[in-house]
């Protein structure tokens, strides 16, 4: 179970250094892009 | 065999699930884009410093850049904000305006070290006055105090025949003492034996001596108000020349006087002039 813990915490790191590194844009912009894909989703799923 | 295959999907999940974590936790907070990121991190790409620069309000090469030119500037002599062919950023100083510098004409000025405006003066090129030399050239403490207490019309004081007449090694019998003594400056020469300088000089600048005068400074020489004939036999030039008379005519008192501190000064007196009773002829 601490060897599964320890495998998470160490791809943990992996993903944020990939993520930092291949970022299209700032967290303000990411969240921004993500809102206005998740609104225009629901709204086309509405309709 | 089934413990092994449930800590290999334990794992794999826990990879993945710890990867997307990561990357969304990274996208979230990220303060830049990757592009940027990477340019920041290579220290070769200059667009990407200039727009780190722009976006974050100056970043960390900028100031160890500004640190550096602040340490190297005064050493290679380069002032900041300013240009050489145009004015500074105050416009107070010109560096295209040229420089005047005045160059020697003779030696001296050139040869001193002092930077005072006397010097420059004459680097260019006016006759030397005669002013500076009295600032140039000190002048001795003790010939200033003492020709201040002396008239101006003794121009003998520093050098004259008769300071160096005054030899207190010579005694009464010795040839170049009568030799001497034909000189009106005799006495303040005896005098000078055992009287200050300056009561000696006084005599060689051509007045007469007075009497008292006389008097005074042999007694204050030699308490001895008597003295043996044959000292004085042998020396009778000396005390005729001494008095101021010619050789052979009787002496008056105060040569007597005169010859007694000769002898005394020579160490011929007599230690007991109560008990010798001699008197002078």
């Amino acid at each position: 179970m601490i060897r599964n813990a320890k495998t998470a915490v160490k791809f943990l790191v992996y993903g944020i250094i990939v993520g930092l590194m291949f970022s299209p844009g700032s967290g303000e912009e990411n969240r921004k892009k993500m809102m206005d894909w998740a609104s225009g989703s629901i709204k086309s799923m509405s309709q | 065999m089934a413990k092994r295959k449930t800590g290999n999907k334990g794992m794999i999940f826990g990879s993945v699930v710890g990867a997307i974590a990561g990357a969304a936790y990274a996208l979230y907070k990220t303060p830049m884009s990757g592009r940027e990121l990477r340019g920041k991190m290579s220290p070769g790409s200059m667009t990407s410093v200039r727009r780190t620069d722009t976006s974050s309000g100056g970043g960390l090469t900028s100031k160890v850049m500004h640190v550096v030119e602040h340490t190297l500037a005064p050493m290679v002599g380069v002032q900041l904000g300013k240009t050489a062919n145009g004015p500074s950023r105050n416009g107070s100083v010109k560096m295209s305006e040229p420089i005047a510098v005045a160059t020697p004409t003779n030696g001296s000025a050139s040869a001193s070290t002092s930077d005072t405006i006397s010097s420059q003066r004459f680097a260019w090129g006016s006759p030397t006055p005669e002013a500076s030399d009295k600032d140039t050239v000190p002048s001795a403490p003790e010939t200033a105090t003492v020709a201040a207490n002396l008239p101006e019309s003794a121009p003998e004081f520093e050098t004259g025949p008769e300071f160096e007449a005054a030899d207190n090694t010579k005694s009464p019998t010795d040839p170049d003492l009568e030799a001497e003594d034909t000189d009106e400056s005799t006495s303040a020469s005896v005098q000078n034996w055992n009287t200050g300088t300056i009561r000696s000089k006084r005599f060689a600048w051509g007045e007469a001596a007075p009497d008292a005068m006389v008097s005074t400074a042999a007694t204050d020489a030699s308490p001895i108000a008597s003295i043996d004939n044959d000292e004085l036999t042998d020396v009778p030039a000396t005390e005729d020349a001494l008095a101021g008379n010619e050789p052979g005519s009787p002496s008056n008192v105060d040569s007597t006087v005169l010859v007694s501190a000769s002898a005394a000064s020579t160490g011929k007196m007599n230690p007991f002039p109560k008990l010798g009773g001699l008197e002078n002829n």
